[in-house]
């Protein structure tokens, strides 16, 4: 993970000589974020140790690395002297001018209003110091990445004032309307009070004024049922912070793998109404172009075939993206599970998927229960609610018979929510009818009596029309199908977990190859070792009898790995420490390329960087550069983690 | 999948309105965008557009969304409800499709009726008519300061009134039509019983009970 490198500017001294209380908090701040692990500029001691005794350069220096600035200041006077003034000015000119596009600037204050701030810093966030202020500092400047930044702010406008700044003022603030809301841990937010977004009809969403945050506010009665449990989303089970600092995030690695695959809560709020703080949608999440354009990228546009087909170009997606997504959602459930958390309404509607990149983002983690604090909030959404929940959803709420959102019912949700993104249908909705009014019909076919349209035992909801079946993606693949959705389809503890969809999905992307056919429809099929008469399962294309590729055998301390395993060359392959080491890509491996394939004219070309390759010549092994050309029964050397890495180079 | 057919049903006389044609023909484009970016909304909502003032005319029949191509609203005439009435029930009877045990048919039909006030010696008729809508949601929509709210309240499956036919309030009431639209993809709350109509009304929009 890349730490933003903060700079810390503030006024050392005061008139008198003395130092000042900003250079106090300034400390406090410097100690609490470098613990953290952040590289952080601070002038009394940097420069110091630096022995700098001409300042100016080497604060330019400083601010020329920086990617985030926190202007500390008591007073309105301190933070517009000559060199704390320079230091956040000259920054915040560097990102509206575009040098700095993914800068930030913080103010982290003390006595000191937001209105009375000089007028850049209130474009900002501004933090008061008091109980968690810098906790909430720390998490403002790790979330300040992959989201819009300051330069799309209108800075233009008039900016008028209040006195008090009360939760239910309104006041205008670069020409928008904003209101303050208050955290759970004494600090404030500014929100823009015009809401982004109305969701049902009791939460409010509104963007804070730099747009970087999400203020989600619930109005509705009884939520304080609820705070116990948002503040435990955004404390202990926070996932998306390591465990070191309080979180269940596990390592830093890992926390930082789930702040990118959900839109987890940061803070609580308790005024003006019961809410949470999140990060925005981050801009791959959001589609930039075509009609769409501006609108948040929902899963359900990747789950049929003709709902893609309003989307342009690339946002469309292929095979490889849709596998890579659910391999995501998977493994972001099965780490929620792994907590002992439920997420209860996983949907087509709440997960966000960036198809090309093959990566997801689950909102409205603030409806995951967590068993034994509070009962479930919500259902599940038609469509994606197992059939014991359907079955007695008509039931009172607290009857006993009521099924209610479980591991299981997640794991009923997940997938068919693979099933649909994979082959773009709904796993139950077939032409069989069960009665003649249509939201009967509906209880009944997604309910008690669920059948899967690819029911190998009874065909009666088979569709009508030529499919290609499940099985086409492989065994691994179509046995979870079949005990998802007719073995556990009625038998809830029969469903397979998601770690078992992870590890299934992760297998199938390997296999997969760019097919030869480019107006293939999916544009990937899947290589089949025992397939004789090899073709494309999407369009029939024909595949070369055989295709390129190395195989790999390894030896470590313990000898010889017995695995020979084959791993498939195409041009514009991306390979990774994992796949030479033959391990399991899970969220926690390097995902720094060590080499890349290309083909051309001249033939197929390894690329590879910071690694070192022998090859077996006529005068023994012979260390070579990068690029590689591969020829037909060459032997590479190397060796990674203390593993001895042999490949032989198959091109026929 | 089953479509959920949808009826705006517009009166365009000259009486009622306080804005042009054109400002409404912009306010349904702004609705079919706001459609467009809901892709549940997409594959299921199929929507016509029946105008009427002393003549009934089914502008767009009933198409998918992105099929709907948004016709030029001019406004004349006098209104005649009850023709508007007899017509929709005879639309509906010929392009709903019904459920049986051998046919996946159609969602409920919901009506959307924007209307002006109307007169005393229609409402008896406009009543009986109403009564014989089965199988359709009715909403009823007409401009506050008419009494015509509380005696169509029991015809039909809600009310909502209007303040002002200005092109603010016809914004609103479009939000309403596909926040009413949106509510079956929705995620299902605990405690939730099936009402209509679902969504939060927009400002200045009033549900008479």
């Amino acid at each position: 993970m890349i730490q933003p490198k903060v700079f810390i500017s503030f006024k050392n001294l005061e008139k008198s000589g003395l130092i000042s209380r900003d250079s106090e908090l300034a400390r406090e701040v410097h100690d609490f974020l470098t613990q953290r692990g952040l590289e952080v500029f601070f002038s009394s001691v940097s420069l110091e140790r630096m022995g700098v005794a001409a300042y100016k350069q080497a604060i330019d220096d400083a601010l020329d690395q920086a990617d985030v600035v926190i202007a500390v200041g008591t007073s309105r006077e301190h933070l517009m002297s000559e060199w704390v003034r320079y230091e956040w000015d000259s920054f915040t000119n560097d990102i509206l001018s575009g040098l700095k596009p993914k800068g930030r600037v913080f103010a982290y204050v003390e006595g000191l209003p937001t209105a009375e701030l000089p007028r850049a810093l209130r474009q900002t966030q501004a933090i008061q110091h008091g109980p968690y202020a810098l906790d909430l500092l720390y998490r403002f400047i790790i979330n300040a990445g992959d989201v819009p930044n300051v330069s799309s702010l209108d800075t233009k406008g008039t900016n008028t004032y209040v006195e008090q700044f009360p939760f239910c003022a309104t006041l205008t603030l670069g020409g928008k309307d904003v209101k303050q809301a208050l955290l759970d841990n004494g600090n404030t937010i500014d929100y823009m009070a015009i809401p982004h977004s109305e969701v049902g009809s009791f939460k409010t969403v509104h963007l804070t004024p730099d747009c970087e945050y999400a203020v989600k506010l619930y109005n509705k009665p009884g939520l304080g049922t609820q705070l116990e449990k948002l503040r435990l989303l955004a404390g202990k089970y926070n996932l998306t912070i390591p465990d070191k600092l309080g979180g269940c995030g596990g390592d830093v690695e890992s926390a930082e793998y789930y702040r990118k695959c959900f839109s987890w809560p940061l803070f609580v709020v308790v005024e003006p109404a019961v809410g949470v703080v999140v990060p925005s949608i981050p801009k791959q999440f959001i589609f930039q172009y075509g009609r769409q354009k501006g609108q948040e990228k929902v899963a359900r546009w990747f789950q049929s075939g003709k709902l893609a087909s309003y989307l342009s170009g690339d946002d469309a997606g292929n095979l490889i993206g849709r596998v890579k997504a659910c391999i995501s959602l998977a493994r972001s459930l099965r780490r929620l599970h792994q907590l002992g958390l439920v997420f209860g309404d996983l949907s087509a509607r709440n997960v966000l998927v960036d198809i090309s990149r093959g990566t997801t983002l689950i909102l409205d983690v603030e409806s995951i229960s967590i068993p034994g604090t509070t009962a479930p909030e919500s259902l599940g959404t038609p469509g994606y609610m197992a059939p014991e929940i359907v079955r007695t959803e008509n039931l009172r709420t607290g009857d006993p018979a009521k099924v209610l959102p479980s591991l299981h019912t997640d794991q009923h949700s997940l997938a068919v929510f693979i099933y649909e993104i994979l082959f773009h249908r709904h796993p139950l909705l077939g032409p069989k009818i069960y009665s003649s009014c249509p939201e009967e019909d509906e209880i009944l076919s997604m309910g008690i009596k669920a059948l899967f349209i690819e029911n190998p035992r009874d065909t009666s909801n088979a569709l009508k029309e030529e499919i290609l079946p499940c099985s086409i993606l492989g065994n691994k693949l179509n046995n979870l199908f079949m005990r998802a959705f007719v073995d556990g389809l009625h038998c809830p503890e029969l469903r397979p977990s998601a770690l078992e969809w992870e590890r299934a999905l992760v297998s199938i992307e390997q296999s997969l190859y760019p097919c030869f056919n480019r107006s293939c429809p999916e544009k990937w099929f899947r290589i089949e070792t025992s397939n004789k008469e090899a073709c494309c399962q999407f369009c029939s294309c024909p595949v070369p009898a055989s295709l390129p590729f190395f195989e790999i055998v390894r030896r470590n301390e313990n000898g010889m790995d017995r695995n020979v395993q084959q791993l498939w060359l195409y041009d514009g392959l991306d390979i990774y420490d994992w796949q030479f080491m033959g391990k399991y890509c899970g969220e926690s491996e390097d995902q720094t390329r060590r080499a890349s394939i290309s083909s051309g004219s001249n033939g197929w070309l390894m690329h590879f960087e910071k690694l070192e390759v022998r090859q077996l010549t006529e005068k023994g092994l012979v260390e070579i550069s990068s690029p590689l050309l591969l020829t037909n029964g060459a032997s590479l050397y190397l060796s990674l983690d203390d593993i001895q890495i042999g490949i032989t180079v198959q091109i026929p | 999948m089953r479509r959920q057919p949808i009826y705006l049903v517009i009166e365009t006389t000259e009486a009622m309105w306080k804005i042009s044609g054109d400002t409404v023909t912009k306010c349904i484009e702004k609705f079919l965008e706001n459609l467009y970016n809901d892709p549940f909304r997409i594959e299921t909502a199929w929507l016509s557009l029946i105008t009427f003032n002393e003549e009934v005319e089914q502008v767009r029949s009933l198409a998918q969304l992105f099929d709907f191509d948004i016709p030029d609203i001019k406004f004349s005439g006098s209104s005649s409800i009850t023709n508007a009435l007899v017509f929709l029930e005879n639309v509906i009877k010929q392009e709903v499709i019904t459920s049986s045990m051998q046919i996946k048919g159609d969602w409920k039909p919901i009506v959307f009726l924007l209307i002006s006030d109307i007169a005393e010696v229609e409402r008896k008729e406009v009543v009986d008519i109403l009564s014989h809508f089965r199988g359709c949601r009715i909403i009823i929509c007409p401009p506050r300061l008419t009494r015509t709210a509380e005696w169509l309240s029991p015809v039909s499956d809600g009310v909502i009134q209007l303040d002002a036919l200005c092109s603010d309030a016809i914004n609103r009431f479009f939000k309403f039509v596909s926040c009413s639209i949106k509510k079956s993809s929705s995620s299902r709350h605990i405690q939730d019983k099936e009402s209509f109509p679902p969504p939060p009304l927009p400002g200045n929009i009033t549900l008479v009970p």
